[in-house]
């Protein structure tokens, strides 16, 4: 167990003190946050802005019943819990803080104290000597710039350097601190001639860093925005060619739909398909938790370190969601495993894995999904459509949450394919498709290459294609 | 003591800054089902320094109380910012002021137990209402927010605002079938949103939406005549010109998105639209902004023509124009942005029996239950959807999303009600993940022809 530093003291000695006396279950859990925002306009640095602070989010148990505070002063210490325990009065079971006869956690794979009183969850090897984050920040710029005069399109966005410590204290549990950092490129890329052509990136990792793939893209993509504009009548006859943030939106139902808390609480189109073949089995999507600290997986620069535990303790590990096409498995916090009667996975964090926001609630949410990437590389999908649409984005399309697997919306950037070649850019139009059409009876393939997208969940996507599918069989009208 | 905090900041002579103080209260409460799903009191403090140079704009936020810190902070970021051309802030006059400082603390008006007792009582109404009721979701959240704005030029300005929602939805259905639901959303300042006379009803007819939906046929696809009830309008308006109309999304001298530039006819004369600081009881009420500049009303589109644009001190510095009162940031973490207060169209001339009188093939869409726009084209969901045939409201469909681009939907109404839907929603306002903001936004109902609709 690493001991508190002084960049990073444990949370309030006299809260501690307090907590330890009490007689019924409790957890805290304290963010500190460093972070650093750089705001792009054509590859230049508009405007930088910065945040610091710690927050802290302490629940208590009482007569089984729960009550949370969060506050960004841990000094009041007698507040804190006394406002904890009256809300404990009227609050939600606790039934996310099981315990055993003994009173220790009954779940096996929450950090333990060793004979010496150290935990057993990986040691963290404290804060590590990082680059500066406006190192960074003008390491990209020039990298932006770059490519901005290479491809003649214009590069906009944020970039964001964040340095996180999760500080994690239980009744029964030992103190626990991890560090690390997460990096965070939202860009929007444009057409000098034609504004309304916008391409979307995004980029999650330990520093900032252009992906290969990306850089590709952008290449490859720099004279469609110059194609004169058609309409798409029958775009059920076409094939269909997702881009990255497009599949980000087809999946965000099924991402939501495979939630243990959505399960639990009725509003999951999956319902208790658990062990159903659903997709095609080439699609396989498995919550891999991104590449360990120390290594460095096939993503380029890394996604960022992952800790050890979720935020309630429980240890992390890789997930099978949906295994060729079939349900595989549900990702839980504790309550939503309880709740079904699952074993717990790791996956309860306030806010997302990688942003967290000690002011939500902890629920369900994954890490780092991986769709199964084949073998091509966009470029090779993109010449073997004899008729299609490449789709780069959708807008408007995930209204019902994971109650349906119905994305409806509008493509916000789209181009035409004919004999393999992109000939033309889609005039913005509405679609409809059923998630378990293009991903069952019509998929085909996914690309080699991919790159992240998304903010509220995340992970390396590919490029997906599917084929056209007769009228009244989806996708499409 | 202001002149001494920004000198001590280090600030030189045509350097601007500003502190901002906040303390937040916050209260949220969560029923799935009848059972309370979460229970979660917030206290969040902390300060946010902003310095702007003719190089450019910096910003540090902190929960730490050190002000000339966090001023310090900001002054030696601005080194990381490239020079590309002036920058610097529309000129002002110092306000000084308070304004609505009774923001109190969350829960303080009624007892929390009576609070719990009636929400709790609603989630047992939904849950209750029919066999098909499956699930129930309510959201309450009650925060208290005190503000103080010093500036380096001697302003001085300090405001509370009080903000309530409460969004109840039913579900019906579920289980891997097709699920349908029907909610209420309501906001205030206050809690006697909880208390508001009918809500009861509206509870109930809110699960005979979800129950009927459920069973509801398919709304086949294709252009319809829509006309959008007051809530639906209302959102419609804050998503298509209320964004268009922020001076951060236009750049000088080009023309806005979609070509929109002020002057141009785009609607009908009767059809006019504008933000401004609303109503004290509004959610979106904004007397003073959070640059400390006083807010006044833009009309967004004035009798079909579009007009003025909303500014922050530094958009209206690049686009030579007057302030309006629109710089607003979400909490003391995030620097402020032009956003949107309380917007609304103006009544007109028609009653909405006659539109639906005069609607051959249409859809009578209320409420709203999701959408998105991308400030070139929108798709919004609505609460419900009915049809209209040869000028009859007729049944129930479902599945229904109404979609189009933003400058064409202008040109296409042609109809606008006489009486004004003046309620506040749950409804809040997201940008660059500044959320939630609170805003209020009131319309009456208005007729848009040959919108496209997708259907189940």
């Amino acid at each position: 167990m690493s001991a508190a530093t002084d960049q990073h003291p444990s949370p309030g000695g006299d809260l501690l003190a307090r907590l330890g006396a009490l007689r019924h279950p409790w957890n805290l859990f304290v963010l500190d946050q460093r972070d650093t925002v750089a705001e792009f306009g054509a590859a230049h640095i508009d405007a930088v802005r910065s945040a610091g602070g710690t927050t802290g989010c302490l629940r208590v148990v009482r007569d089984g019943r729960t009550g949370t505070v969060t506050a960004t002063s841990l000094a009041d210490s007698e507040g804190m819990i006394a406002t904890a325990e009256a809300l404990a009065r009227y609050g939600p079971p606790g039934t996310d803080i099981p315990t055993d006869d003994g009173g220790r956690p009954a779940d096996a794979t929450s950090p333990r104290p060793d004979d010496a009183g150290h935990s057993s969850a990986p040691p963290d090897d404290g804060p590590r000597d990082l680059p500066a984050p406006a190192a960074q920040v003008r390491l990209l710029k020039d990298r932006l710039a770059r490519l901005q005069r290479d491809t003649k399109l214009l590069i906009h966005g944020t970039a964001t350097v964040e340095d996180q410590s999760v500080q994690l204290a239980a009744a029964d549990l030992p103190y626990a601190i991890f560090h690390r950092r997460v990096c965070h490129i939202s860009l929007v890329v444009e057409s000098q001639t034609n504004p309304a052509a916008q391409f979307q990136w995004v980029h999650w990792g330990r520093d900032l860093a252009l992906d290969a793939d990306a850089e590709r893209w952008f290449h490859h993509v720099s004279g469609w925005p110059d194609l004169p504009e058609r309409s798409c009548d029958d775009i059920g006859s076409f094939d269909l060619l997702f881009a990255p943030p497009a599949i980000h939106t087809l999946l965000t139902p099924l991402v939501g739909a495979l939630s243990g808390a959505a399960v639990a609480e009725g509003r999951s189109f999956l319902g208790d398909r658990l062990g159903e073949r659903i997709l095609h089995p080439g699609v396989t999507l498995t919550d891999d938790l991104g590449v360990p600290r120390g290594g460095r997986g096939d993503d380029g620069d890394g996604w960022p370190d992952r800790p050890a535990c979720d935020d309630e303790g429980v240890r992390q590990a890789p997930l099978t969601l949906i295994d060729r096409g079939v349900v595989a498995g549900l990702y839980h916090s504790r309550r939503s495993a309880a709740q079904l009667g699952a074993a717990v996975t790791g996956h309860g964090f306030r806010g997302t894995a990688l942003r967290r926001k000690p002011s939500q609630p902890i629920a369900p949410a994954v890490s780092h999904l991986r769709l199964a990437p084949g073998s091509a590389g966009f470029a090779d999908l993109i010449s073997g459509i004899r008729r299609g649409v490449l789709i780069e984005s959708l807008i408007g399309a995930n209204q019902h949450s994971a109650l349906t697997p119905r994305v409806e919306g509008r493509i916000r950037l789209g181009f035409l394919v004919e004999d393999g070649q992109v000939v033309a850019r889609l005039r913005s139009q509405p679609i409809s498709l059923d998630l378990l059409t293009v991903l069952g009876d019509g998929f085909v393939a996914t690309s080699a290459d991919g790159w992240p997208a998304g903010r509220t969940w995340t992970g390396r996507l590919p490029f997906l294609l599917a084929r056209a599918c007769p009228p009244g069989a989806g996708p499409g009208e | 003591m202001e002149p001494s905090l920004f000198a001590r900041a280090g600030l030189r002579a045509g350097e601007y800054a500003d502190l901002r103080i906040e303390q937040a209260r916050t209260l949220d409460l969560v029923w799935r089902g009848t059972e309370l799903s979460s229970a979660n009191a917030a206290v969040d403090e902390g300060c946010c320094a902003r310095v702007v140079t003719t190089r450019g704009s910096s910003f540090v936020s902190s929960t730490d109380r050190d002000h000339v810190g966090a001023l310090r902070a900001a002054r030696a970021q601005i080194t990381l910012i490239d020079p590309i051309g002036p920058c610097g802030l529309a000129r002002v006059e110092p306000v000084t002021g308070s304004y609505g400082t009774e923001a109190g603390g969350a829960g303080e008006e009624m007892p929390l137990d009576a609070k719990i007792a009636q929400l709790a009582g609603f989630a047992t109404r939904i849950m209750s209402a029919h066999p098909a009721i499956t699930g129930a979701l309510v959201y309450y959240r009650e925060s208290a927010r005190t503000v103080t704005v010093l500036t380096s030029e001697g302003g001085h300005v300090e405001y509370g605002h009080r903000d309530v929602t409460l969004q109840l939805t039913a579900h019906a259905g579920g289980s891997g079938s097709a699920v349908a639901s029907g909610s209420v959303s309501l906001g205030g300042r206050d809690e006697s949103v909880i208390a508001a006379e009918g809500l009861p009803g509206e509870i109930d007819e809110a699960c005979r939406t979800a129950v009927d939906t459920l069973t509801a046929p398919a709304c086949p696809s294709g252009p319809y005549d829509v006309i959008c009830d007051g809530s639906l309008a209302a959102i419609w308006a804050h998503e298509t010109i209320g964004h268009l109309a922020e001076a951060d999304h236009q750049v000088p001298g080009v023309p806005a998105a979609d070509g929109l530039r002020s002057g141009q006819r785009v609607g009908p004369p009767f059809l006019t639209i504008t933000d401004g600081g609303g109503p004290h009881r509004a959610r979106g009420h904004v007397a003073v902004d959070d640059e400390g500049v006083p807010a006044r009303d833009v009309d967004l589109i004035r009798e079909g023509v579009i007009g003025g644009r909303l500014h922050s001190r530094t958009t209206a510095y690049e686009f030579k124009e007057d302030t309006t009162g629109n710089a607003r940031a979400v909490g003391f973490r995030h620097p402020p942005l032009p956003r949107l207060r309380t917007t609304w169209i103006h009544p007109g001339p028609h009653h909405l029996a006659e539109m639906i009188a005069g609607t051959g093939r249409g859809l009578l869409a209320g409420g709203f239950y999701g959408g998105q726009t991308d400030r070139r084209s929108f798709a919004f969901t609505p609460a419900s959807c009915r049809l209209i045939e040869d000028g009859e409201v007729k049944g129930l469909v479902r599945g229904a999303v109404l979609s189009g681009d933003i400058r064409g939907t202008f040109g296409r109404i042609d109809r606008v009600g006489d009486r004004t839907w003046g309620r506040d929603t749950s409804a809040s306002c997201g940008k660059l993940g500044q959320w939630p903001l609170p805003v209020s936004s009131y319309a009456p109902a208005i007729r848009i022809r040959g919108l496209d609709v997708r259907g189940d």
